[in-house]
């Protein structure tokens, strides 16, 4: 059994955290300049001594949809590409995760909820899992934490970060 | 040049009271290898989309 590690702060990443490198690096590619690692990845890596990163299923699907749709990515290079960036952010994937339908209802049926439902469903596998919800989503940073109040945002992040860098 | 090999498995892990079963990398791949490899992939596709 592999035992997570007590000092370290178990986050789960949503899809639009990880997204933004593929599309900054996809426009930066075809304008010809040189590819660049985002600051969100290089802080994530400088994390990796702090914290744990998990992503479901959920997740690797919403991303590689997007690899395949907007990248143009063949099966195989999305599968390939999800993996390279898995590996170098030593990230964990949940294998057996379930989604609580009744917490993502009672969230529609409390607050506004403008955008699509991909998000709550992160937000219901991360609860589960008592994994802290990193997330670029504004709906849920400003409408979710009265339901799961262990949401940050990326400037939080660094903050916390840097904080414990500090330490 | 080649693909790098990675290699995954899973295992169980411990989550406060909760035990889950984790899909883990167990190769180790540098930030440069990292950068290659996207911009490799990412080129490939951009190669391809403009041949269409």
């Amino acid at each position: 059994m592999l035992q997570v590690k007590r000092d370290k702060i178990n986050i789960y990443l949503d899809a639009n955290i990880i997204y933004g490198f593929f599309k900054l690096n996809s426009q930066k590619l075809k304008k010809g300049e040189e590819l660049k690692e985002t600051k969100l990845i290089k802080s994530l890596r400088d994390g990796l001594k702090y914290f744990n990163y998990f992503v479901s299923k959920a997740v690797e699907i919403e991303i590689k949809r997007r690899l395949v749709s907007e990248f143009n990515l063949r099966r195989n290079e999305a599968n390939y590409l999800w993996n390279i960036l898995v590996t170098n952010l030593k990230i964990a994937e949940v294998e057996d995760h379930t989604i609580d339908w009744n917490f993502i209802l009672t969230i529609v049926e409390s607050v506004k909820i403008k955008k699509r439902i991909s998000n709550l469903i992160h937000l219901s596998i991360a609860r589960d899992n008592h994994l802290l919800f990193l997330t670029g989503d504004l709906e849920i940073l400003s409408k979710c934490k009265e339901f799961y109040k262990d949401i940050i945002s990326y400037k939080d992040f660094v903050k916390l970060l840097y904080t414990l860098k500090r330490k | 040049m080649g693909k790098i090999k990675l290699k995954f498995g899973k295992k169980k892990m411990k989550l406060g009271e909760r035990e889950i079963l984790v899909r883990v990398p167990l190769s180790k791949v540098s930030n440069e290898e990292f950068m290659k490899e996207v911009e490799r992939i990412l080129r490939k596709s951009l190669e391809r989309a403009q041949q269409v």
